[in-house]
């Protein structure tokens, strides 16, 4: 918590407002890179040392390290002229490799149900600048609202179809 | 839970009257809290652009406050319907839930409209319609969302009646009296269990309104009065009653002598940390949370109360109006006190309650 404080306390947004829109990209990734090589080596670390495997602490890196990222891509997709696209290729990326861990190597349905919640954030964010920047329809609206119901419930299903898995 | 431990459970219920029948087939356990709240905040962004699709689709209902009750309440309705029909279904679940919520967006237009957003009537009709919807609706999470609302509600009626030193200490009683009663409520189970989370949420949302922004709340003044005086300390006043009254239980429950070693350190860590937290607001509020959690082994309590008692502390280190080496040698202090009471308890409490200390 201490590191990604002074992360944030000198970082450059501190230094005047200019540029303070990509001084805010940079603060950003640079606490999600952060918090990101904590998580991978503090998991690495874990698969060694049976104190270090405690999952609450992991939970919470995870966490915050999906929340930055899922940022930064919706931030790419509503203002991509200030916000660069990496975000958006970061979170792919990212989210391919939570999948692949944290369902196969190492199951943790806190961290499914995290990105899932991301998934469905970015998939309404993408929707919502798509369908409503050209105009807003009710219908569009309507459509994004149920796509969102759908994509919960599927998830909602796929997490317990997990849990289930787990508990047999 | 192996069947043989169910059934010797079951049995043990049965003897307190808290159950009757036979015992029930064991079925495959809730999602756990952490899928309930992504189904929520999923919940909520649909909502959110369903609303938009009435308000852009069917703008007269915005328009007019009584269009917007009918709708509104009409949406409940049949949210209601959709949980009571497709309670296992995941799709039927969250459909209903994104149109509660829509419905409750629209009952509160509604009232907007018709009553004013300074009026105190406006909040306590609020708190009625979120606590019925909190009774009626048969979806935990749904119920967790409108009973949070409901209190809330009720501590804006109350800042904005004059009596805005009473609303923390009355949800902080709420939330004890649910939790630390929870056998009691056993049968309403299903109902008061979101409503104690709801009142945990409330608990803290209202407290961090309260200290970051003085704005966020309406209030009313009552004028230069003994009561306008004295109602802020009132809250003080409440809230340590509250935590006080929760350690006696804590200690009855656990037959502890009131006069032994035990208890002494509880009631004296207590008194430090009441007086140390006194000017911290929100600390009192957090710190309540993570007793109560420990005493319920509730881990979504003492996680709340643990993320709540670090937001807040750090809040209240921000907002001190002095340097830099000041703060340092606050925290330089502070850590000692802390690590010193940890050794003082180690040694002076034994690990394992002896004779005379408890009643057991």
């Amino acid at each position: 918590m201490l590191p990604c404080f002074s992360i944030f306390r000198h970082s450059p947004r501190f230094f005047g407002l200019v540029g303070l829109l990509f001084s805010t990209e940079t603060l950003l990734w640079s606490l999600f890179l952060f918090n990101t090589l904590i998580l991978g080596l503090w998991e690495f670390a874990g698969s060694y040392q049976k104190w270090l495997a405690e999952r609450w602490p992991l939970r919470i890196l995870a966490g915050t390290s999906g929340g930055l990222i899922t940022t930064l891509a919706v931030w790419g997709l509503i203002d991509f002229r200030s916000f660069s696209l990496y975000g958006l290729i970061g979170y792919v990326i990212w989210l391919v490799l939570a999948y692949c861990f944290y369902r196969h190597k190492l199951p943790d349905l806190f961290v499914l149900a995290g990105g899932v919640l991301s998934f469905i954030v970015v998939v309404a964010t993408g929707l919502a600048k798509l369908m409503l920047s050209y105009g807003g329809t009710a219908a569009g609206l309507l459509f994004i609202g149920l796509v969102v119901i759908v994509l919960s419930a599927a998830g909602s299903y796929w997490l317990k179809s997990i849990a289930q898995e787990e508990q047999s | 839970m192996r069947s043989l431990s169910r059934s010797l459970l079951w049995q043990e219920l049965q003897v307190r009257g808290l159950v009757a029948g036979a015992l029930p087939e064991e079925k495959v356990s809730d999602s756990p809290w952490y899928v309930r709240v992504m189904l929520g905040a999923a919940g909520w962004i649909g909502s959110l652009f369903l609303l938009g699709f009435v308000g852009v689709g069917f703008s007269f209902v915005l328009e007019s406050e009584l269009a917007s009750l009918i709708v509104g309440v009409m949406a409940c309705g049949g949210s209601f319907a959709l949980f009571r029909q497709g309670s296992d279904n995941d799709f039927v679940g969250q459909f209903g839930l994104a149109i509660g919520l829509v419905g409750q967006m629209l009952i509160l237009f509604g009232l907007y409209e018709l009553l004013g957003r300074t009026d105190a009537l406006f909040y306590s009709v609020i708190f009625i319609v979120e606590a019925v919807l909190t009774a009626v609706m048969p979806s935990f999470i749904y119920r967790v969302m409108a009973s949070m609302a409901a209190v809330i509600a009720l501590c804006l009626a109350l800042n904005i009646a004059g009596a805005y030193g009473v609303a923390t200490g009355v949800t902080a009683a709420g939330f004890a009296l649910l939790w630390m009663q929870e056998i009691r409520w056993l049968r309403f189970g299903a109902v008061c269990r979101p409503v104690g989370y709801g009142f945990a949420l409330a608990l803290l949302f209202y407290s961090a309104g309260t200290m970051w922004g003085r704005g966020w709340w309406p209030r009313s003044y009552a004028g230069a009065n003994w009561v306008a005086l004295y109602l802020p300390w009132l809250d003080k006043g409440l809230l340590l009653t509250v935590f006080l009254v929760v350690i006696f239980i804590l200690l009855k429950r656990m037959n502890i002598n009131l006069v032994s070693r035990s208890a002494v350190s509880a009631l004296g860590g207590a008194t430090l940390i009441m007086a140390a937290s006194f000017t911290a607001p929100g600390m009192i509020q957090a710190l309540l949370l993570l007793l109560v959690g420990y005493a319920v082994c509730n881990r979504v309590l003492i996680g709340l109360g643990l993320f709540a008692s670090g937001a807040f502390l750090s809040s209240y280190y921000y907002m001190m109006q002095t340097t830099l080496l000041e703060k340092s040698m606050l925290l330089i202090g502070l850590g000692v006190v802390l690590l010193l009471g940890r050794l003082g308890i180690r040694k002076w409490l034994p690990a394992q309650p002896a004779g005379g200390e408890t009643n057991a």
